[in-house]
């Protein structure tokens, strides 16, 4: 009996000398990953709105947008992001659209977490070289953006080469989130 | 798309595109250790599989119920990493006291599972991608469901394998590397059923 | 022997002799996960040789402390504490490794490598042996890690480190960044390896006879 009590307290002993440690690193290391992550989200949304000077989440949504930001300059409203969850070719793509009060798309973003489209082909639609396709352009609801491989009308956009499927799952999360802001842009635009 | 078609969908992503071996290297190490025989490796599969679904089911109420109110989410791998090993001796004393015909076939392999990777790996999965209660055992069960069918085939190639003609510097664990590589390849090839079925 | 020459042997055990990858076949999920650009190879080494050293350092320390019975749920706290310092720390430091390494780096606390030393050799020898056990075979991972993920970034990628190689006329063979590649690589490594060892081993026994 005695040497089970001998057991427990060694073990809760090094249980505890582990939980102080750990609590101490988290004392430390609390504050610098919460602004990281801060910075890192507002960094994504600046890099679709960079003209903005700060954001701010609009929670009353239609289904199936992720999050929407009103992109404030001077205390304005400038232009809206909102985010949408697709399915791609390997898995679960996060697109996210910048759109300026005048109906322009000021940028996209692609990623997520679960982003596993094949490195090197659907991967590719992380690239600049990819969604600078969508800079500038205005966003029609009847003609909504295609991805084609040899794009020939202005709403088509050139897919990336080999990975037509995943340029088309990002182009329609494109399509969604920019009719969504449309329709924000349409009521705030009193 | 509807409910159906979502879990289906979660499903064959679980079992085939996302394979905790050949896409996400999660277990290699029973993969290549227990592959030696289709018995064996049918064996480990199970006991992997009941060890993976009850390890989903308590740690997200864990996480969700104790660690997350808390406030100690930092703790997650020390506690997570507790409740498998917990879970594997429980689940060791239970068959070999309600069946010990299974704990002969089973037995062996419990120890193993603490240190596999795919249990652990299932748990970081489920609270990274904040799943619900129903999805996280779901994730669990059909990610195993993938390993068992990963290392099952495996050994069935490598049975064949022991009676072959290989340089003698392959044998043993760079032809089963080799293997394994051409194996996933064939597995990339289920990725677009999810473009297909979505 | 003196100890300099002891530690220097305990050291090189692990970075060749022992080599967690090569010759004990240890820790094969990261090997293979995170190597697909070589940056990430050091990344993951580095933090898993941290992880080596605390735990060898502290489990020698406490060797006579902890009682038999119950020293693998022990070594496994210890481990456990020492890779969620380095999770938090990689976390507020260094952000973009931790995205890039994701949720392999939790999962040192089950590499087989930090449990199996511990057990091996922390839990048998001095505090110092132990430390620098563990900076062996971790500096070994490390190694080993770099050089797969580095023949896959130049093949793969066509790039060292992120830069690039061979030029603009590269087109770069895709399949070694994907899961395949990881596979290949490092079974023909351990391939050619065995072939050398097999070489010199013949060599020492004609020499012997």
């Amino acid at each position: 009996m005695r040497k089970t009590w001998t057991l427990v307290w060694k073990l809760l002993l090094i249980a505890a000398v582990a939980g102080v440690a750990l609590a101490v690193t988290n004392q430390i290391t609390k504050g610098p990953i919460e602004e990281g992550k801060i910075a890192a989200a507002n960094e994504a949304r600046r890099g679709v709105m960079p003209e903005a000077e700060e954001f701010e989440e609009i929670t009353d949504i239609p289904e199936g947008i992720d999050s929407v930001y009103a992109a404030k300059k001077g205390g304005e409203v400038i232009g809206y992001t909102a985010q949408v969850t697709v399915n791609g070719y390997g898995g679960k793509i996060e697109v996210t659209v910048g759109m300026s009060v005048d109906g322009m798309i000021t940028g996209i973003s692609v990623g997520g977490s679960e982003f596993s489209e094949t490195p090197g082909l659907g991967e590719k639609t992380k690239s600049i070289e990819f969604r600078s396709r969508f800079l500038g352009l205005k966003f029609d609801p009847e003609n909504p953006f295609k991805a084609e491989k040899t794009p020939q009308k202005e709403n088509e956009i050139q897919a990336v080469t080999s990975a037509t499927i995943s340029s088309q799952a990002v182009t329609d999360g494109v399509d969604t989130a920019c009719g969504c802001i449309m329709e924000f842009i349409a009521e705030g635009g009193e | 798309m509807g409910e159906i078609g979502k879990f289906l969908l979660f499903m064959v992503s679980c079992i085939l595109t996302n394979n905790f071996i050949f896409s996400r290297f999660l277990g290699c190490c029973p993969f290549l250790g227990v592959s030696n025989k289709v018995e064996t490796a049918v064996g480990m599969g199970v006991a992997v599989t009941f060890v993976m679904a009850l390890a989903s089911l308590f740690t997200h109420l864990v996480y969700n119920y104790i660690l997350i109110p808390l406030k100690l989410e930092y703790l997650s791998t020390i506690a997570f990493i507790l409740i498998i090993a917990g879970l594997v001796q429980f689940v060791e004393m239970f068959i070999r006291k309600s069946s010990p015909s299974l704990y002969k076939s089973l037995g062996i392999y419990l120890p193993l599972i603490t240190t596999n990777c795919a249990v652990l790996g299932v748990a970081i999965l489920n609270v990274s991608n904040s799943y619900g209660i129903v999805y996280s055992v779901f994730n669990g069960v059909f990610s195993a469901l993938g390993f068992m069918l990963a290392i099952v085939l495996m050994a069935g190639v490598r049975e064949r394998l022991e009676t072959s003609n290989i340089p003698k510097c392959l044998k043993g664990f760079p032809i089963s590397l080799i293997t394994a590589g051409l194996m996933s390849m064939a597995f990339m090839g289920f990725k677009g059923l999810f473009a297909g079925l979505s | 022997m003196n100890s300099k020459t002891k530690m220097s042997s305990v050291f090189l055990n692990g970075v060749l002799t022992e080599n967690p990858t090569f010759r004990l076949v240890l820790g094969m999920c990261p090997t293979m996960a995170v190597t697909t650009a070589a940056i990430n190879g050091i990344g993951m080494g580095l933090a898993a040789t941290f992880v080596l050293i605390g735990s060898n350092t502290v489990i020698s320390i406490l060797r006579k402390f902890v009682p038999d019975e119950v020293r693998i749920p022990a070594f496994v706290l210890i481990i456990c504490t020492f890779v969620t310092m380095v999770q938090m720390l990689l976390q507020a430091f260094v952000p973009s490794l931790y995205e890039s390494l994701g949720m392999f780096i939790p999962l040192i606390v089950v590499n087989c490598i930090i449990l199996a030393r511990a057990e091996a050799f922390a839990s048998k020898n001095g505090v110092l042996a132990s430390a620098v056990d563990g900076a062996g075979m971790g500096i070994g991972f490390t190694l080993a890690l770099t050089l797969i993920a580095g023949i896959r970034e130049l093949i793969g990628a066509g790039t060292i480190f992120g830069a690039s190689v061979f030029g603009g006329g590269y087109e770069p063979m895709l399949v070694m960044i994907l899961p395949t590649g990881g596979f290949l690589t490092l079974g023909i490594l351990m391939g050619i390896i065995n072939a050398l060892a097999q070489r010199t081993e013949k060599k020492r026994i004609k020499k012997e006879a």
